[in-house]
């Protein structure tokens, strides 16, 4: 009775609320059409404009047209109501309706095709927003626009289409990962990876599967997180770039924020079931241009015969000396005062043989992938439904490497209480098989791949026979391994299996006030296994055959409350109110086992206890990350609207007192065009829009901030003849670590010409970064050498231009054309005083070198080294100087090392001057051909591969190398040494793809089948540039924000594809 | 209707629940790490306690072969080269930075190696602070043991960065700060007081088996008695008047330390208390000072201790290995021994055999090595000399072999332990600080003589008297090559930056040190050899290249040396006028030539009367029983004589008495 009581008097209340939903009820029914064609148009928006007065109907309903493009709005209180229709890739309509009681109104809506394809609705942090009430810096790509071509991942859906969105995929690797730099990123030793958020649900971004060990070097960079998304589940992808627009997401936020919108039920054409696959065929675009058999075999003859001559030489005039007497004075090698001898000794006629052997094309190979997906959806009104079923076979272009996923998904949405209580559960689950090839992305000179198919001798076999059988051919004692046996006889593989989940409940509480609440779990679990044979000189130099597992947990649990009220007032003025909290919980852990000395490969990884030395490591670790947020976004009268947001932002990882922090952002529009004084103006829509925020980037390790202390190896010492395990101290840690700060200004012109047929936004940012956290020197003693602080500034801006056009629309035929251009320039303000060097060189007799230096009042990304001018008489290099370290004579000196670095200099940058994409869609009839081209231009890349493997001093060492080292005129001795030689320009234009799709005319086909589409598409067709390597577009991770390194990249494939996409 | 508003509300009900419950419960954001340790919340334990001291003794690893420490103690002397070899190892030129002591504050060896040697040595004092602080607040068994182990090796690391970088930062606390300088010797008394406190408050006398390698009193007493005979330079500040001198020997004698004692005098004892104490004694051989098994060798005082598991290993013998020497492990050929450092051994010395020269084979399979392609190259002959440091091959230089590979090695990690201090350098520093204090001291004599005999399995043959500086300098090169002690010899003997390479026969390896060169050419338009002109010319200039040291005979008193010309003279340069060179060298560089001349003449006479001295009172007539001096008046008499006096007297008077 108790209970009841208490009970009673919030029933009472929630029944006032209830009470409105009794009035008198009529119907609106009607057809949307396309204005050019008069074909009726499926899956328009129609829904019920805002009333000014009595709170009577709610607002924002909507429904969807049907195939035909018919709709009945029923259930709408009587009288006067203002329809309003959307639909991608039109301009909006309106409409007043007077609603008779009881009856129904009929409305015809005839929507003008526009320029851009974009979703009237915008979906924002935490919500969506009607888009002309967007006043922050928000792209937007549907994903059925991108989605072509050969696509493995969301982040390729982005490429070359949002202005200021900068994405350079990691390699041609199935899989690999990407950068994506949005406005150029906001941090140096801080991730600049944006946020992602799925279905409102942020996620962690982190690797998923463990990493690999290296052989020689830092294993290859880990593989894209979103792989396991497939990207044709993929309804739209949001892209808020500024401050004011990301300030929602807080500290997550400073490197923009990447919303991704799934695919859900559609009921307004019955249950939909729907079908695409394609096949397609991919090789590389371009291969390391090694000496060839021949080629290597006249070059080491002639080295030698040249040391010959030298020696026969010094022998004339040096009888006595030890080697001279006898008739072969091949060995010889003494100076004199006629100089070194030239060439190679003749003992380096041993290393050839016979064969000639195009190692690039022997482990590179046409490959074939394919892609299906299955989906259906359908459902009522009021309960939608859509699954599909994904399955991927992507092989890579050089052998042993290649990606498999499987992947379901689940989305079902109910609404119930008359549409005021919604709820929706989206489930991905995922299985991805990697198969990788074994190479290093930096560092190492043995081991990997491409390493030794640039130095592998072209003269030997790739594989020989004996009485034992066939083997493959090895060189004993060197660190040059057969990169065939490589790639053939190491197993590297991994595997992800990966859950994300969310589920959302939201209610109107009253007309306008909606609480939602949404629960996300994101789990995923990698494996990798990796053995190296006893049969291969690699697993025998690791001791006797090496096997690990490793698994690698994350889960990370979100939980969101968010309270959102909407109203209008006073005639056209809007308010929109939203509040919410937030709380994640990350955590991580590993753990992985290894073995070394098997005594036979039988087992692979699979039986570490066969092994005689094991070792097991885990770790374990955890983060939390706590919000409070509101935003107000209040529009007046159509034409102004100003949105206000703050952020208050609690993260585990900081230093205690330095954990929470403030975000806030401002932002208005102006919609110029709805003013009278603009009516003149030829813009059928003009809005201005200023901007400004604050966000936070909070990629630091959990713990940083904390003095702790770690087990390991590296603490062990052993007393007697036993180790003793011991601790040391992980960190110097930092008692004040906070969040790294970016403040962004942002001021656009959005504008529409010829009624929407050209549209197009013209934008301008600067933004600082402050608190750079950054890894410095610190001083002694201390436990670590470095320590994170937050030191230094950062400083960019920026202009982006978006242009669309519908350039023709007729009805059989359409030609819309896009083009996103973006200049942006980041420079380092302060690093706490001095400069950074970084971006080290890969390679043997590269160590402790660097390409790159961050200084203060530099761009990020500026290459720095001594100033190449040319090869002197003798052969050697020779660099341009001012001081008088290592023999300057009028400007010029040979010695480009190390000793010389005060005459070191900025010789090039490594971020484009601007970056550009044009794609463009025509449709004649049932044909349609697209395309999209990208370029980037004035950016410079380091071409570490040539400097190490195109000098010809690797014959010394029996290596092969370029072909470019045996024209270049330098002398046999002289080493690789980093300058401005080998920072080229790599200024580039892509056509990224091009496809041609035919629509089959359906009827005559099946009667089941409502469209299909074939298509042919091709990716990667051509790049112009004068870069000489392998691609101009390059990523190298090699120390603190490096940019433009290229060394030893897999290489990029060229790809064909054939598609089907069928719906019934 | 009444049922819809019901089961709204609950669900309604539940949604604010919702929102308002974790508002509540998840503001917490402490941080517990699950797999590391809060450093304030351990040292309770003993066990925990001998895991933060193991911490403290782990960084030692990074003191003994490789790393900045070693590289800057031994490829900056005349030890170790790295010649760059096809591709390999040049590294920016950091090797030829740090071997030709081109070093700046900003090249390639700078950041290599002594940012390397400034962090490691930190990072122990780090540790070592962290420890003892956390230490102070606990209570533990053995407590005081620990705390004089932990005190100790802060000792070893400010020891390393005294004797690397002079007045550092003395600090010994944890936090982080931007820190003056202390003198040097500030730091020398702050080390010498700590190791006193730990020998004498702590520190065990030996160590059972089980816990060999860990400090004992003879670790601190031994690091004692090598400061002190370092004292003339640990205790000075830089170059010049009162400071370090570059170019002769910095004594001990005079240098004052606790207690009033003179340095010398302080060394001699720390080094008899460490001879005396009976826990050590010369092992009968010299290479077991150095095996796998070395844990077994007396001799050992205070070492880095190695075990054969992946982490835990000695692996030194990679850097100077070639390719194909090490069956199963590809070593890194880099390391290579200088020349003259090899020629600086008698042959019959038994400590040599620690360089590999000549034909090579597998030091585990005992194979004959080949060039690569390993098992198919032409046979591996190590020369002993390196044709240009920028341009060597794959077999040139001899290679320093003294820690053999261990048969039971992980890949390259071997078991053999790393002595900074044994026992045979104990001898030596008595027999050095014997003779500043008594010059020839027999004591000193004897001492060396001890220590090659090795209780009566020679290494080499006994030294003949009287005993001098450059006597023990050799010793202590034979003795304790590779062993990080050269770099602190050769600036204790003022000869550090003095070194050329030029005995070596390396091209491009450290040059005689004049900054520019003389050039007599024909004159324009001259007909004969008189009518020259002379040109300066900077080290350096294109197309000019100096091709090491002239083994002309004659006196080599000044620095010339071949030179290769391949280019044009700038007009600038000239020094005389056309075909006025030959009167400039008459009247100008005449003079001071004769000058050379002479005090190159002193120098020979000097060590011929060095060479008669020793020759009269050593060498023995076997049927008399006495030495030439005792027996031979005349000479007896000439000798005395030619002890007093000046040095022209004592020259005069034995060339005196050598005709007559």
């Amino acid at each position: 009775m108790y209970l009841k009581r208490r009970v009673g008097p919030i029933l009472a209340f929630l029944a006032v609320l209830a009470a409105p939903l009794a009035a008198q009820n009529g119907s609106i029914r009607g057809q949307v059409v396309d204005s050019v064609t008069q074909q009726g148009l499926a899956g328009a928006t129609v829904e019920l404009a805002f009333r000014s007065a009595g709170l009577t109907v709610q607002p924002g309903r909507q429904i969807l047209t049907d195939a035909n493009g018919r709709f009945t709005l029923s259930d709408v209180a009587s009288g006067a109501a203002t329809v309003k229709v959307t639909r991608i890739g039109y301009g909006p309509q309106r409409q007043e309706v007077n609603v008779p009681a009881g009856g129904a109104a009929e409305a015809r809506f005839a929507l003008a095709p526009q320029a851009s394809i974009l979703e009237p609705v915008v979906v924002t942090g935490y919500g969506s927003q009607r888009r002309e009430a967007i006043t922050g810096s928000v792209s937007t790509i549907e994903a059925s626009v991108a989605n072509v071509g050969v696509k493995t991942n969301a982040d390729q859906l982005l490429q070359g289409r949002a202005a200021g969105v900068n994405i350079i995929q990691n390699s041609g690797e199935p899989g690999s990962g990407a950068q994506v730099l949005i406005r150029g990123g906001s941090s140096l030793s801080a991730t600049n990876a944006p946020l992602y958020v799925i279905d409102g649900v942020p996620i962690d971004n982190v690797a998923t599967e463990p990493e690999a060990t290296g052989v020689g070097g830092a294993p290859a960079l880990p593989r894209n997180p979103l792989n396991d998304m497939n990207p044709g589940d993929i309804q739209s992808i949001t892209v808020l770039k500024d401050a004011s627009a990301t300030a929602i997401y807080g500290s997550r936020a400073s490197n923009g924020v990447v919303l991704i919108e799934t695919k859900r039920g559609n009921a307004s054409s019955g249950p939909t079931f729907e079908y695409d696959g394609y096949v397609s065929t991919s090789s590389p675009s371009r291969r390391l241009d090694v000496l060839n058999g021949a080629e290597y075999r006249a070059f080491v003859t002639g080295q030698v015969s040249a040391f010959v001559s030298d020696s026969g030489g010094f022998c004339g005039r040096h009888a006595t000396i030890a080697g001279c007497g006898g008739t072969d004075t091949t060995g010889v090698k003494y100076t004199d005062s006629a100089g070194v001898f030239a060439g190679m000794p003749s003992s380096h006629l041993n290393s050839l043989g016979s064969a000639n052997t195009d190692w690039s094309a022997a482990i590179t190979r046409s490959s074939v992938t394919h892609n299906h997906n299955l989906s259906f959806s359908g459902g009522t009104e009021a309960t939608r439904y859509r699954a599909s079923m994904n399955y991927a076979n992507q092989q890579g272009v050089t052998l042993s490497s290649g990606l498999e996923r499987i992947q379901g998904r689940l989305s079902a949405t109910h609404s119930d209480l008359n549409n005021r209580l919604r709820m929706e559960v989206n489930v991905t689950t995922s299985r991805v098989n990697n198969t990788y090839l074994t190479y290093e992305n930096n560092g190492g000179f043995e081991g990997g791949v491409f390493e030794n198919v640039a130095t592998f001798n072209p003269t030997l076999p790739v594989t020989f026979s004996d009485s034992l059988g066939t083997h493959f051919y090895e060189v004993s004692g060197l660190s040059i391994r057969n990169p065939v046996a490589l790639a053939r006889q190491i197993t590297n593989i991994g595997q992800t299996n990966r859950t994300l989940a969310n589920g959302t409940v939201s209610l109107d509480l009253t007309p306008g006030l909606t609480a939602k609440v949404t629960v996300g779990l994101d789990h995923s679990g990698g494996q990798r296994q990796e053995y190296y044979p006893l049969a291969n000189p690699v697993g025998q130099a690791l001791g006797g055959g090496f096997a690990r597992q490793a698994d690698l947990q994350n889960q990370t649990q979100t939980i969101q409350t968010v309270l959102n009220y909407q109203r209008s007032f006073g005639g056209n003025n809007t308010l929109d109110f939203l509040g919410g909290y937030e709380y994640s919980k990350f955590q991580t852990s590993s753990i992985t086992a290894t073995g070394t000395g098997f005594f036979t490969d039988a087992n692979g990884f699979n039986n570490l206890n066969a092994a005689t030395t094991r070792n097991t490591f885990s770790d374990a670790t955890d983060a939390r990350l706590a919000s409070f947020f509101g935003r107000a976004n209040l529009g007046f009268n159509d034409r102004f609207y100003v949105t206000g947001v703050l952020r208050y932002d609690g993260s585990s990882r900081f230093a205690t007192g330095h954990k929470w922090a403030a975000f806030p952002g401002v932002s208005a529009s102006w919609h110029l065009s709805q003013e009278s004084f603009a009516q003149s103006l030829p813009f059928s829509d003009l809005k201005v829009r200023l901007g400004w925020g604050l966000q936070g980037n909070p990629s630091v390790d959990p713990y940083t901030s904390l003095i702790t202390l770690k087990a390991n190896n590296d603490a062990t010492y052993p007393w007697g003849d036993q180790a003793h395990g011991g601790v040391l101290a992980s960190s110097n840690g930092n008692p004040n670590l906070k969040w790294e700060q970016t403040s962004q200004i942002d001021g656009a012109v959005d504008f529409s010409l010829m009624n929407n047929r050209i549209s197009g936004t013209v934008e301008y940012f600067h933004k600082d970064t402050k608190d750079l956290l950054l890894t410095i020197d610190v001083a002694q003693p201390a436990l670590q050498p470095t320590q994170l602080r937050n030191v230094g500034r950062l400083s960019g801006h920026g202009l982006e231009v978006t242009l669309d056009a519908l350039a023709i629309s007729r009805p059989n035929l359409t030609w819309r054309a896009g083009l996103v251009l973006a200049a942006e320039r980041t420079n380092v303000k302060d690093l706490g005083g001095g400069s950074i060097n970084t971006g080290y060189i890969s390679g043997q007799g590269q160590s402790n070198s660097y390409s790159q230096r961050l200084i203060p009042g530099q761009p990020v990304g500026s290459f720095y080294g001594p100033l190449f001018l040319g090869v002197d008489s003798a052969g050697k290099q020779v660099f341009a100087c001012t001081s008088a370290t290592g023999g300057c004579v009028n400007g010029r000196t040979t010695r480009g090392d190390g000793t010389a670095e005060a005459d070191y200099r900025v010789i090039g940058h490594a971020s484009p001057d601007f970056t550009l994409g044009f794609h463009s869609e025509i449709t004649w009839n049932r044909f349609d051909v697209s395309f999209l081209v990208r370029a980037a231009v004035g950016q410079d890349v380091f071409n570490n591969t040539a400097l190490v493997y195109g000098t010809k001093s690797d014959a010394l060492s029996d290596r092969n190398f370029l072909r470019s080292g045996l024209t270049d005129g330098i002398g046999i001795q002289e080493s690789s040494i980093f300058s401005s030689r080998w920072v080229e320009n790599a200024s580039f234009v892509r056509l990224q793809n091009i496809t041609v799709g035919y629509d089959l005319n359906v009827p005559m086909l099946t009667r089941s089948a409502r469209s299909a589409r074939l298509y042919v598409s091709a990716d990667n067709l051509f790049v112009l540039t004068g870069y000489s390597g392998l691609d101009p577009e390059v990523f190298t991770s090699n120390g603190l924000a490096t940019r433009g390194l290229d060394y030893l990249t897999y290489p990029r494939p060229r790809t064909i594809t054939g598609g089907l996409r069928l719906l019934f | 209707m009444k049922n819809l508003s019901v089961s709204m509300s609950l669900g309604a009900a539940g949604l604010v629940t919702l929102l308002l419950l974790p508002v509540q419960g998840c503001t917490d954001l402490t941080e517990n790490p699950p797999s590391l340790i809060d450093a304030g919340n351990f040292f309770h334990t003993e066990a925990e306690v001998q895991a933060g001291l193991a911490g403290v003794y782990a960084q030692l690893r990074s003191t003994a072969p490789e790393g900045g420490i070693y590289d800057a103690n031994e490829v900056s002397t005349d030890e170790i080269v790295v010649p760059k070899r096809g591709p390999d190892w040049y590294d920016g030129g950091q090797m030829i930075d740090l071997h030709n002591q081109t070093w700046t504050p900003a090249s390639a060896g700078t950041r290599a190696f002594f940012n390397g040697a400034w962090n490691t040595a930190y990072t122990g004092v780090a540790r070592a602070n962290l420890f003892l602080e956390a230490l102070a607040n606990g209570n533990v068994a053995n407590k005081a043991m620990y705390k004089a182990e932990g005190r100790t090796l802060r000792a070893f690391y400010y020891y390393l960065l005294m004797d690397q970088f002079g007045g550092v930062p003395l600090v010994t606390t944890t936090d982080i700060a931007l820190r003056p300088r202390n003198t040097r010797r500030e730091v020398f008394d702050f080390i010498e007081s700590e190791l006193i406190a730990a020998r004498d408050s702590g520190l065990p006398a030996t160590r059972p088996t089980a816990d060999n390698g860990r400090l004992t009193q003879g670790a601190a007493d031994a690091m004692l008695a090598n400061m002190y005979i370092n004292a003339g330079v640990f205790t000075k500040e830089g170059a010049g008047a009162g400071g370090i001198n570059a170019t002769s020997y910095n004594t001990c004698s005079g240098v004052t330390v606790t207690g009033g004692q003179d340095a010398c005098t302080a060394a001699i004892a720390a080094a008899q208390r460490v001879r005396n104490s009976g826990n050590y004694a010369l092992a009968d051989t010299f290479a077991v000072n150095f095996r796998y098994d070395n844990y077994k060798s007396p001799e050992n005082i205070f070492v880095v201790k190695f075990i054969p598991k992946d982490g835990l290993g000695m692996g030194v013998t990679m850097a100077a290995l070639h390719y194909c020497q090490y069956a199963g492990v590809t070593p890194w050929n880099g390391f290579a021994t200088l020349a003259q450092t090899f020629n600086a051994f008698d042959p019959a010395d038994k400590r040599r055999q620690a360089i590999l020269i000549g034909p090579q084979v597998d030091v585990l399979t005992g194979a004959p090595a080949t060039r690569r392609q390993c098992g198919s190259g032409a046979p591996l002959v190590f020369t002993d000399s390196i044709g240009d440091i920028l341009a060597a091959n794959e077999a040139e230089g001899p290679r320093l072999y003294k820690w053999p590979v261990d048969p039971a090695h992980v890949q390259q990690n071997s078991g053999n332990d790393f002595a900074w201090f044994r026992l045979g350098e104990m001898y030596l520093i008595e027999a050095e600080a014997l003779n500043e204090q008594t010059s020839g001291s027999p004591a000193a004599l004897a001492l060396l003589t001890t220590l090659r005999d090795r209780n009566g399995h020679p290494v080499a043959p006994a030294l003949t008297g009287p005993v001098t500086r450059a006597m023990i300098l050799n010793e202590r090169l034979f003795e304790l090559f590779g062993e990080q002690k050269r770099r602190q010899d050769l600036i204790r003997f003022g000869q550090y930056t003095g070194r050329t390479d030029a005995a070596s026969g390396i091209v491009g390896g450290k040059q005689p040190s004049a900054d520019y060169y003389v050039l007599s050419t024909g004159a324009v338009g001259g007909k004969e050899a008189m009518e020259s002109t002379l040109y300066l010319v900077k080290r350096g200039t294109e197309g000019v290249d100096v091709l090491g040291e002239w083994k002309g005979l004659g006196l080599r008193g000044n620095s010339s040396a071949p030179m290769k010309f391949k280019c044009c003279v700038d007009e600038a340069s000239r020094l005389t006028e056309e075909g006025g060179g030959f009167k400039a060298m008459l009247e100008i560089a005449l003079p001071w030539f004769q000058i050379g001349s002479a005090a190159v003449s002193i120098g020979i006479a000097e060590a011929a009367l060095g060479n008669a001295i020793r020759h009269t009172t050593s060498a023995r007539l076997e049927h008399m029983g006495g030495s030439l001096a005792a027996l031979v008046p005349e000479i007896r008499a000439r000798q005395r004589s030619a002890g007093r006096g000046d040095r022209s007297d004592r020259i005069r008077q034995v060339s005196a008495g050598s005709t007559s």
